[in-house]
């Protein structure tokens, strides 16, 4: 096969990867929507107060973990038809690490016991008067996580149950870190620089392993965050990938160019069914597994920096968070109405397919953008 | 007379303008029990009028159904008091001071206040950052902000500073004089008596008749809601008090 820029064969390849997984993943569908009605992994209203607002009750009993369709997918074709050791193993290994925490995440949730973090002045207070001395002395080393813990603690959505942010912080620089080893010594000298549009290359040596961590941390959760409202986070994903795609293909990298059609295909059958009325919602397990995938191929084809671009919706999406927590914390006032930024136009009024497909027009603009800079 | 701005103010605290419901007097709110640190302003008593609203707002649309917010008055206050929303003595002080002498005197009240040192850097930083929600009644009875009056010479405009009221939880409370002639005095403050029990605290209006012109403030007559003597709560609050003062702004 020809494997040179802009290689018809390639597309056609593609394509048929796209269209395969598509299919299958839209005719296993149901299957999985049955296992989570099965095993009641559904939405519940418990720790999720935006459900209990009259235009949001239908989402309870929705299943969550419908992100399994696509993880599930594929990996198994990407096993079976595009298994390249230099090239996919690590993308699909640190997708399923990913993913393996938001299903932990996502069946806490449900089924897990509640659970509470020792607040920083109560380890103060132990530090004092621990009846064991050498528990005082443990409290006093670990302060610094019970600081740790506290100052992230403000991130969180779910107090109580599932898996804490602190917990997901740790397992997805995990991730990170199995990432920046693959591109640092596996992928070669050209990973060690990075491509600035427009200008060339800009060598950053070992300081491309924190900026891929950071970029697979951050982009996870970023995914996770837009995983909000019916559409939003598959459908923004499906020009994520497929922008990826033509990236790959154009650039003349077989593996990423079917993997990323691989994703696209079954994105495609997930938002089928993820439209209001949702029958399955990503969940935990298809947001931050994907997220993490979309971080790493793009870092793959060496478009690092054009990452919030790429997927500009979620990178929009994680800043409002941040921004309205330091807002709240630092200057006592909020700086929209509520965060992330679908719920504020939720509150102003506007109705879920609105701000979806608002926000996918916008996300595609952006992308189509991404991809002229990415050939510059 | 306190400047158009800051008596409209008093009436939207009277009487909080939620959209097509009349008479929702905003409650009592002091953050010393919950005791919520880096909270949202609102969410510690020290919120405007429109921003109590809009709190409500989101809280309606986050916890409950929306219709309590257009629904009667108790109804809506009950609502603000269940969720930790209303203003407090020196929020409300503050606020309404601060419209005030914006339109009187240009003056930007809230900067202008002496909150904490430079020394205690930390505190001082966070004080320039959230300065409304740092400002106190101690802040008020600091030599640095404002003076100590007689009776006789008191105006709209000044306060009357309670320190150590109650001799178990040391606590303070300001009152802002908005009238006065030489018969009475007019004033309005946040607060929460006993008899009124969990939903009848709020922001009130008072007054102060002279009977003694020279004498100290307690001298005179206090009433509010037709009461005075011991039956008036504030009144007992101020006679409790380790130290009643009128003052005024130094500005």
């Amino acid at each position: 096969m020809d494997i040179t820029p802009f290689s018809l064969d390639l597309l056609k390849l593609a394509l048929i990867f796209l269209f395969t997984s598509a299919i299958g993943a839209f005719l296993w569908a149901p299957i999985l929507t049955k296992i989570l009605y099965k095993y009641k992994l559904v939405r519940g209203a418990e720790y999720d107060f935006t459900l209990k607002s009259g235009e949001r009750k239908q989402k309870i009993g929705t299943p969550i973990m419908g992100g399994l369709l696509v993880i599930i997918t594929v990996t198994i074709i990407t096993i079976l038809f595009n298994w390249q050791r230099k090239y996919t193993y690590v993308p699909i290994g640190v997708m399923g690490i990913s993913a393996l925490l938001g299903a932990a995440d996502d069946i806490l949730n449900i089924y897990g016991q509640k659970r509470r973090n020792r607040d920083w002045q109560h380890t103060i207070i132990l530090i004092k008067v621990h009846k064991n001395y050498l528990m005082r002395f443990w409290y006093l080393l670990t302060l610094p996580w019970t600081a740790f813990k506290r100052v992230v603690s403000v991130f969180g959505s779910h107090p109580g149950k599932g898996i804490q942010v602190h917990e997901k912080l740790i397992f997805q620089f995990i991730a990170g870190a199995i990432t920046a080893w693959w591109i640092y010594f596996k992928l070669g000298p050209y990973w060690h620089s990075l491509r600035i549009p427009f200008d060339g290359q800009m060598f950053v040596g070992w300081w491309i392993i924190p900026i891929i961590i950071f970029f697979v941390i951050f982009t996870a959760n970023a995914v996770n965050i837009a995983d909000g409202l019916d559409g939003l986070a598959g459908g923004s994903l499906i020009a994520t990938f497929l922008g990826l795609t033509i990236i790959s293909w154009a650039e003349g990298r077989p593996a990423y160019t079917i993997l990323n059609a691989t994703v696209s295909g079954a994105l495609l059958a997930y938002t089928y069914f993820n439209v209001k009325p949702a029958r399955f919602q990503m969940g935990d397990v298809g947001s931050l597994g994907l997220g993490a995938l979309f971080a790493i191929n793009t870092i793959a084809i060496n478009h690092t920096l054009l990452i919030p671009l790429f997927g500009f919706i979620f990178y929009l999406e994680i800043f409002s968070v941040i921004l309205q927590v330091f807002s709240r914390r630092i200057f006592g006032r909020r700086l929209l109405k509520m965060a992330p930024l679908h719920h504020h136009f939720e509150f102003k009024g506007w109705n879920e397919e609105k701000i979806v497909m608002r926000f996918w027009l916008i996300h595609l603009f952006v992308v189509i953008v991404a991809i002229w800079m990415s050939l510059n | 007379m306190l400047s158009p701005r800051a008596e409209q103010l008093i009436t939207e605290y009277l009487n909080l303008p939620f959209p097509g419901v009349i008479g929702a007097r905003c409650p009592y709110f002091n953050n010393i029990r919950s005791k919520q640190r880096a909270q949202l302003g609102v969410l510690i008593g020290k919120g405007s009028p429109l921003e109590i609203i809009e709190e409500a707002q989101i809280i309606a649309t986050q916890y409950r159904a929306k219709e309590i917010l257009s629904s009667t008055p108790e109804k809506i206050r009950e609502f603000l008091i269940n969720n930790n929303l209303g203003i407090e003595c020196s929020g409300f002080v503050t606020r309404v001071l601060s419209a005030h002498f914006r339109e009187t005197a240009g003056v930007d009240l809230i900067k202008k206040l002496f909150i904490v040192s430079p020394k205690y850097f930390l505190r001082w930083i966070i004080t320039k950052l959230r300065p409304i929600e740092n400002i106190n009644v101690n802040v008020y009875a600091n030599d640095k902000n404002t003076k100590k009056i007689k009776w006789r010479d008191a105006r709209a405009g000044d306060v009357i500073i309670f320190l150590g009221t109650n001799s178990r939880y040391n606590r303070n409370h300001i009152i802002l004089i908005t009238e006065k002639n030489d018969q009475t005095a007019k004033y309005a403050h946040a607060r929460a008596w006993a008899s009124e029990g969990k939903y009848g605290h709020g922001v009130c209006e008072g007054e102060i008749k002279t009977v003694n012109p020279n004498g100290e403030i307690i001298e005179q007559t206090w009433v509010e809601k037709n009461k005075i003597g011991s039956e008036n709560e504030t009144y007992l609050e101020a006679v409790q008090a380790k130290t009643v003062e009128i003052r005024r702004i130094k500005i």
